[in-house]
């Protein structure tokens, strides 16, 4: 399932049309990232958690020329999918 | 640091697309929802800005009960995966966007290389004030000639090198002033990089090569100053052997020899993880294998695991041989003739770390004196003692 084909669902869920739907989508998205970059954890209880982590920095070589780089810590999202989800793809 | 939940997140977008509260909780459960629908059918949801959503397989994997330590498998299952859309990826990661992998300066320039750098750009200085190709190549060989001892081949190879610069800076300068000839400067010193990055490889190899000979040259050193002063100490003995009576000279030469014994391992030490009291009991093996007989009596396998363990040093292979002259073989207090063994003083339990040299020295004060401990015990290999044995201290009678 694309962009495309996701908004279309969610449009027909809530009775929207679909230009609204991918405004909305979009707004829910930036307030997303707003709280991502304040370093906080945005928990969906049905769903799952995003959570952004620190990677620290590491030594990584180069196996063919043998070079040495020190790649530098950066942060990444992640999720964890909540155990009611987990669950509910599991069932059978 | 907060935990936002999705009612946060539905007042937020209320406020932020002007729609009533209900709305935006009734979308945020229909965006939730959409996606569980999406990885229900397709398996996988792609939501531009966020990013995807996989469901992906976990397989069966073994495992071990952490309580009780049985195997069991832990069942395979389905797991919701999510990969950040790379806009969404590189927007949380604005915090440290600003850094940038580097390489590390891992083959650091040798003290070799430094100072071969400050000597070249010496000789072009130096060419720069003559302007004449012939004496500054005449300097650079008096150079190599000093150099080839540690150089070799390497230092042949700059000259090489330079000597192209120089062909390309003379152009330069007889065409140009000097402004223009430090630019050449830098082209050559280029070309010069260029090349020194194979040769760096070779150049380590060549200093762990001259590093190797060095500390063959100073072993070599110590061999000799050994040997010098031992046969130094020989002649002295048979020289005064003449005049006076051999009880008077018994101490000098012990107290000579001791100092040389305890010498010994210092040199030997030059690789420094070595301890004295590891290092001692192989000498003394080594050394006074051929005064003992009772050491060359035990069965093959005592002396295969000794060879084994000898390592023979090339310093201490003069010494081996002057105690098998006699003259030595009389004042060596290692020689077992000197006492006699008379019962058992007191029997030792081995601790950790303890030796049988140590505790020669320890009940003795003369770590020399090993081989009665040795033979009091019948020991098949004195290099090889367990912690807790019970050592026999022998009580030593000196001979008439």
């Amino acid at each position: 399932m694309n962009n495309k084909e996701f908004i279309a669902e969610l449009s027909k869920q809530i009775n929207l049309p679909i230009g609204t739907t991918a405004k909305l989508v979009d707004d829910t998205i930036r307030i997303l990232e707003e709280h991502f970059l304040h370093d906080e954890t945005v928990s969906i209880s049905s769903f799952g958690t995003f959570e952004v982590k620190k990677k620290m920095e590491r030594i990584s070589v180069n196996p063919t020329t043998g070079k040495r780089y020190l790649i530098p810590p950066k942060l990444v999202l992640g999720f964890k999918q909540s155990n009611v989800l987990k669950e509910k793809f599991n069932a059978e | 640091m907060g935990k936002i939940t999705l009612s946060n997140i539905a007042e937020e977008l209320a406020a932020k697309s002007k729609i009533t509260r209900e709305a935006a909780d009734s979308f945020m459960h229909a965006f939730i929802a959409s996606i569980d629908k999406g990885l229900q059918e397709d398996s996988m949801v792609k939501v531009k800005g966020l990013g995807t959503f996989k469901l992906l397989e976990v397989s069966d994997r073994s495992s071990v009960d952490v309580n009780t330590g049985d195997r069991i498998t832990i069942k395979g299952y389905r797991k919701v995966s999510f990969t950040p859309d790379s806009a969404m990826k590189e927007l949380v990661n604005r915090p440290f966007a600003h850094f940038e992998p580097t390489e590390l300066n891992d083959g650091y320039p040798t003290e070799e290389e430094a100072i071969e750098d400050t000597a070249t750009t010496d000789t072009a200085t130096e060419e720069k004030a003559a302007e004449e190709t012939v004496p500054t190549e005449e300097v650079n060989k008096e150079e190599t000639i000093a150099d080839k001892a540690v150089e070799g081949v390497e230092e042949a190879e700059t000259l090489r090198t330079e000597t192209k610069c120089e062909i390309i800076q003379d152009e330069r300068e007889s065409t140009k002033q000097q402004n223009t000839g430090q630019r050449s400067q830098t082209v050559c010193e280029e070309t010069k990089r260029e090349e020194a990055q194979p040769k760096q490889r070779r150049k380590k190899r060549h200093a762990y090569v001259w590093t190797v000979i060095l500390l063959l040259m100073t072993m070599a050193t110590g061999a000799y100053y050994h040997y010098a002063t031992v046969s130094l100490a020989e002649k002295q003995s048979s020289d005064e052997e003449k005049g006076q009576s051999s009880m008077i000279i018994k101490p000098n030469l012990q107290e000579e020899l001791g100092m040389e014994w305890e010498e010994s391992p210092k040199e030997q030490s030059l690789p420094p993880m070595e301890e004295q009291g590891t290092t001692a009991p192989k000498e003394q093996g080594d050394s006074t294998e051929p005064t003992v007989p009772t050491a060359q009596d035990r069965g093959n396998q005592a002396l295969e695991k000794e060879r084994l363990t000898a390592e023979t040093p090339p310093p201490l292979v003069p010494i081996t041989k002057d105690l098998q002259n006699k003259s030595l073989k009389d004042i060596t207090p290692a020689d077992t003739t000197d006492y006699r063994i008379a019962g058992t003083l007191v029997t030792h339990e081995l601790r950790n770390g303890e030796t049988i040299i140590y505790l020669t020295k320890k009940y003795y004060g003369d770590k020399r004196l090993w081989p009665y401990i040795v033979k009091h015990n019948q020991m098949n290999d004195f290099n090889n003692v367990a912690i807790g044995q019970m050592i026999n201290i022998p009580i030593l009678e000196k001979k008439p």
